[in-house]
């Protein structure tokens, strides 16, 4: 997957997949800064993905101020031709005034063996499987 | 109030609650005293309001929650946050 250098920031694009339907996610962050995967509840929301009475709710804390996010496990991720199954993100309206959809944070990166090779902009994945 | 007064006087619904006081706690974050803000018809708009209050009030503590859970059980994760050179 090529990574697209914007405004100083590492940004890819995904698939999301639930329940037979699948949604485009585009200008997702590439960020070893957060713990955890946090896509745009409004672009999940387009595949019928909506919060649920009893959904975890955890609020991530930081440098950056607060925010509250819900979690679902969603079918699967898919970078490039690559699908990574089963995966739970959490689920946020995100507004930071920078046109992200979405952050793919350090668990995704540990459980899919990520490689983000800055020389050629490029985000690949080392393990053969297709499932974490 | 606490919780649980909350869910007697709010019976199955989605809320915008906001913590007045609250406190970090073995990786949870625990709400002392809860000021309900709002009642929203469904999940969707309880996502939309708290997002339209955390913008316009980002030092506030903002939750949307349903009264259907028995307890507020909100875990806490760290996060740097985002930081571009080029950011507005």
């Amino acid at each position: 997957m090529r990574i697209e250098i914007d405004r100083g920031l590492p940004l890819v694009e995904l698939r999301l997949g639930h329940a037979g339907r699948a949604v485009l996610i585009r200008r997702v962050l590439i960020d070893t800064g957060s713990g955890s995967t946090v896509l745009s509840s409004l672009r999940a929301k387009e595949i019928g993905l909506t919060i649920d009475p009893q959904d975890p709710i955890r609020t991530l804390r930081g440098v950056g101020g607060m925010e509250v996010v819900f979690v679902k496990r969603v079918d699967y991720i898919q970078v490039d031709r690559r699908k990574f199954k089963n995966f739970e993100v959490e689920l946020s309206p995100l507004n930071y005034g920078l046109e992200i959809n979405g952050i793919l944070g350090l668990d995704f990166l540990i459980a899919t063996r990520a490689v983000v090779d800055l020389k050629h902009k490029e985000l690949r994945f080392g393990r053969a499987t297709k499932e974490i | 109030m606490d919780w649980e007064e909350i869910r007697q006087a709010y019976p199955d619904q989605w809320l915008i609650i906001e913590a007045v006081e609250a406190h970090s706690e073995g990786g949870l974050r625990v709400l002392d005293r809860v000021a309900v803000i709002a009642s929203c018809p469904d999940g969707e708009h309880a996502v939309e309001t708290y997002r339209r209050l955390h913008d316009e009030f980002p030092e506030r503590e903002f939750y949307f929650i349903h009264t259907s859970r028995a307890a507020l059980q909100i875990e806490e994760r760290l996060w740097v946050g985002i930081r571009s050179i080029h950011a507005d």
